[in-house]
């Protein structure tokens, strides 16, 4: 079975997001957004927009997205089929969270790393 | 600039989803004078010249790697090899390749690893992200006129030009150029 085709994001904590947001936008140019990040396009060769993107962003040391971990970043990983990624992930005996998300913007799973770290699994809609 | 997001639909509702899931909304305080250490440093000489220069560069362009820090790297990376499928290389980590809309490799790729976190210092922080620039050495000497916190070392070799700086939270931010049309 394909698992992990890409990474699909990188998300960190901050103890103050928006100084930090704005150290981004204003030191390295990133086009912050106001929900705290950005998606940066895959490009090809000329710099065209390819295919995909990978998203970035800042958020609250507060928040509790990345919880059951305590880690302040989180990865999103490009699945190909992430109903039976979790299905194979539940089977080898990885701790994987119940919640489960489907919408427009695609299909999230979640897992736990063997040192505590949220691993967000991502299965894009068709054609992104 | 760099994602017009009105242009870009698909990706525009993941980033708001994003916002929806897991990221709190803030409103960005805009033009932010640098970070304390610009306090703490003279103006640069000629700084308002060099500041029009810096108003056109271009700076970072995207995600060029994600790098995790682990206590047992070794174990960690056969999980992910075992789990999640990711063909993890000697070196520790892997490159993913950017693909087009009909999944064929396109030009760029992410990097991702798990190490020990050495080559983080001197943050201590569990991850560090490799950002691809345009231009390192404009990028550079754009952040010290500015009165980043831009670290000596620069790498230049087969893979490109490396150069790091240091975020207000003391993460390491690593600046990559890489070679000629990778």
């Amino acid at each position: 079975m394909k698992r992990v085709t890409g990474i699909g994001g990188v998300f960190f904590k901050a103890k103050d997001p928006k100084a930090l947001q704005a150290w981004y936008k204003r030191h390295l140019g990133i086009d912050v957004q106001d929900w705290g990040g950005t998606a940066f396009p895959w490009t090809d060769a000329e710099g065209n927009a390819a295919g995909g993107s990978t998203v970035w962003s800042i958020g609250s040391a507060e928040s509790d997205s990345f919880a059951p971990s305590t880690a302040p970043f989180m990865v999103n990983y490009r699945v190909a089929d992430v109903r039976a990624l979790l299905k194979a992930l539940r089977e080898e005996g990885c701790k994987v969270l119940d919640k489960f998300d489907d919408s427009e913007f695609g299909k999230f799973g979640w897992v736990i790393d063997p040192e505590g770290n949220k691993v967000e699994l991502w299965e894009p809609p068709p054609g992104q | 600039m760099l994602c017009d997001p009105a242009s870009l639909p698909g990706r525009q509702r993941y980033a708001l989803m994003r916002a929806r899931l897991c990221v709190s909304a803030v409103t960005i305080a805009t033009l932010l004078i640098c970070t304390s250490h610009a306090q703490d440093r003279p103006p640069a000489p000629g700084a308002s010249g060099e500041t029009a220069n810096n108003a056109a560069l271009r700076r970072v362009t995207g995600i060029g790697g994600v790098f995790i820090r682990a206590k047992d790297p070794a174990k960690l990376r056969a999980w992910y090899k075992t789990h999640l499928g990711i063909d993890v290389q000697v070196w520790g980590g892997t490159a993913f390749r950017w693909v087009d809309a009909a999944g064929v490799p396109a030009n760029g790729m992410t990097a991702w690893a798990v190490s020990n976190g050495s080559n983080f210092a001197p943050s201590n922080a569990s991850f560090m992200i490799n950002y691809r620039v345009a231009d390192l050495r404009g990028l550079l000497k754009a952040l010290r006129e500015e009165g980043c916190e831009v670290l000596d070392k620069v790498e230049a070799s087969e893979f490109g030009k490396f150069g790091w700086v240091m975020d207000p939270e003391g993460n390491k931010v690593e600046l990559w150029q890489p070679p000629e049309g990778k």
